[in-house]
């Protein structure tokens, strides 16, 4: 593959450590891993294996305990809170089991969410809004409210606001979890076609159905990553 | 940079999420606002209305009385009552005066008595200035009808009165006293003229001038038998010679009599005096008023805390998504902002509207001045209760903050 080029996102021995009062936890073990531009992934792992952790440090929620996180050969893991949420608002989209949408907000709205703290004008706003809601399909759904949508539209939302600033990879945190089967494979089909359009796709899930959409798979248990390494 | 707009629309939107609440917050400090308004626009107007009563008295003026009123440092310490027991003056103090200085043009005795009054309508007692004819110049009274007593009158103690304006009305309630008869301490005295009113009403303690009588220096000791000499008014032919003259008369005295049985006062220094006093309440009660400011404020915090809670998922994705933590920062700080200004701007709107009401009984005087604090102040109450919330949510960790439950 893009061997000879740098990876979009490379985990250099990266562990990460919380505290619990007196107890430390490991969360995740020494990890190195990367992924490349297109690349589509699935983390797969039961919960409290660590998935989540990894998620998290891959987009940039979080800072590592040791090892350094490289985006585009960037070390980003000596940047500054304020850095690294530009860092997510321009290159990172993350889709949330629980869809994270504002109540009593346009569908449009909440989509263009990103766009504010990236600065952009509200009549910009919009309009970006507008073109990403058609591409997941709801350009009749501009102006609903999240709780007049059914679970299936609320998370095609969440994807719209994920893709609105042209991220270059995508974190979906058990996306289906809250969906029926039918919802779900109409998303993950959606995360398919992003990922035929060059978008690099991490997937965080427990079912190994969806995690067959992927193109790699990793495994995580008690903090150990599986089938990571790929140089 | 993100437009500032965008901002205000965002915490517009999350007050809104929680009207009534907002709202109930918002009436704190609406109370608070209201109240230091409607308490320093009371304090305010006392003050212009004692300033008016006082340019309606005269100037050049000095008035000698028989107490000391002075603390050490020579600033008057109170108005102590002058003419207790056998204090007084007598009138050849004022025959001394009257030949210390060129400068002084008038020495007239005053003395004021607090008599039973009876006219056919009414019977009520009044306070009784026993003074001279040139009262009238020396104090600028004019007459809405009738005279003032001559020297003829004065030196041949006739019996007769002039009214306050006030007064009259109360005691001749159809009109036309003049020509007709009051009964001074069970002594008719014909009533010869009405005053003009003299300043504006509700000085405190004292009744307003516009409610005396007058009466001739020489009828009121018949009256009440006794010689003795309340206060003796000085007139000076200028200003600038006010404070001279004072120092000549203190050491008049200071051969004459014990120290501590007189002083020289010039009306500057008793409004200076009253001035002081009346800054200093209106001062304490917009201290107090400003308790419930206070209450308010903590009011508000309480609100943005909860807020801040019941959104930490919000803040999570916001954060998420790309807002720094200055960013967070901003949007709570503008929420508590909003809260308290606009509880400010009703605030004054209450409290000015209760400083019109108010008006209508005491006097009151609302100035921009309290109104640009007022609103001032509630802005900076939003940013002071305001931080402390906004710091802890800019401070969630998105992670924890997505986790919350």
């Amino acid at each position: 593959m893009k061997k000879n080029k740098t990876p979009l996102l490379h985990l250099e021995a990266v562990s990460k450590t919380y505290r619990l009062g007196e107890v430390k936890i490991q969360a995740l073990k020494p990890t190195t891993l990367s992924v490349s531009e297109g690349d589509y992934i699935s983390i797969k792992g039961p919960s409290g294996s660590g998935k989540s952790t990894l998620m998290y440090l891959m987009g940039l929620l979080e800072n590592p305990s040791t090892g350094k996180v490289l985006l585009k050969g960037k070390n980003v893991s000596a940047f500054s809170e304020d850095k690294l949420a530009r860092m997510r608002n321009q290159r990172i989209g993350f889709v949330f089991q629980q869809f994270n949408l504002s109540p009593r907000t346009p569908a449009w709205e909440n989509v263009s969410l990103p766009l504010i703290y990236a600065g952009i004008s509200s009549g910009r706003r919009r309009q970006k809004a507008i073109e990403v809601l058609k591409k997941v399909g709801l350009a009749d759904r501009l102006d609903s409210h999240p709780n007049q949508l059914s679970g299936g539209q609320q998370q095609r939302v969440a994807i719209a606001r994920a893709l609105v600033n042209q991220p270059s990879i995508i974190f979906a945190d058990e996306p289906t979890g809250n969906l029926d089967v039918k919802s779900g494979k109409m998303i993950m089909n959606i995360f398919d076609q992003l990922n035929r359009r060059g978008i690099t796709v991490v997937l965080v899930t427990h079912e190994a159905t969806i995690a067959r959409h992927a193109k790699r798979h990793l495994t995580i248990i008690d903090g150990v990553v599986k089938g990571g390494k790929k140089r | 940079m993100i437009d500032f707009m965008s901002l205000v629309r965002i915490a517009v939107n999350a007050l809104l999420r929680n009207k009534s609440r907002s709202l109930l917050t918002t009436f704190g400090i609406t109370i608070g606002v209201a109240a230091v308004i409607l308490l320093v626009s009371i304090g305010n107007g006392l003050e212009a209305t004692i300033v008016s009563e006082f340019q309606g008295i005269g100037s050049n003026l000095l008035y000698v009385v028989p107490v000391n009123v002075f603390d050490e440092e020579g600033r008057p310490s109170g108005f102590g009552r002058p003419g207790f027991g056998n204090k007084t003056f007598t009138e050849r103090d004022i025959r001394d005066i009257k030949r210390l200085s060129p400068a002084i043009t008038a020495a007239i005795p005053m003395t004021e008595k607090r008599l039973l009054t009876r006219s056919p309508h009414k019977q009520r007692s009044a306070p009784t200035m026993g003074t001279v004819t040139e009262y009238q110049s020396l104090n600028s009274v004019t007459l809405q009808e009738g005279r003032f007593f001559n020297q003829g009158e004065e030196e041949r103690s006739k019996r007769v009165v002039v009214l306050g304006p006030k007064f009259a009305n109360d005691v001749f309630p159809t009109g036309n006293a003049v020509g007709k008869t009051l009964s001074i301490s069970s002594v008719p005295f014909k009533v010869i003229g009405i005053t003009d009113p003299r300043g504006a009403e509700g000085n405190i303690g004292a009744a307003s001038l516009d409610d005396h009588i007058y009466v001739p220096f020489s009828s009121l000791q018949k009256l009440v038998e006794t010689s003795g000499v309340d206060t003796i008014s000085v007139q000076v032919s200028d200003a600038s010679l006010i404070e001279q003259v004072s120092t000549d008369i203190e050491k008049h005295f200071a051969r004459r009599r014990k120290p501590d049985s007189f002083s020289v006062i010039d009306q500057r220094q008793i409004l200076g005096t009253l001035q002081s006093v009346l800054g200093a309440t209106t001062f304490a009660l917009s201290g107090i008023a400003a308790i419930s400011l206070v209450v308010g404020g903590i009011g508000v915090m309480n609100m943005m805390l909860v807020s801040v809670t019941e959104r930490t998922r919000e803040i999570g994705l916001r954060k998420a998504v790309g807002a720094t933590p200055r960013v967070i920062l901003i949007q709570f700080l503008m929420e508590a902002v909003i809260l308290t200004m606009i509880g400010g701007v009703f605030g004054t709107v209450v409290g000015a509207g209760g400083s019109l009401i108010v008006n209508r009984f005491f006097p009151t005087s609302i100035s921009p001045l309290s109104i640009a604090l007022a609103i001032g102040v509630s802005t900076a109450i939003g940013i002071i209760f305001g931080i402390l919330p906004a710091r802890r949510a800019a401070k969630l960790s998105p992670i924890e903050a997505l986790r919350y439950e």
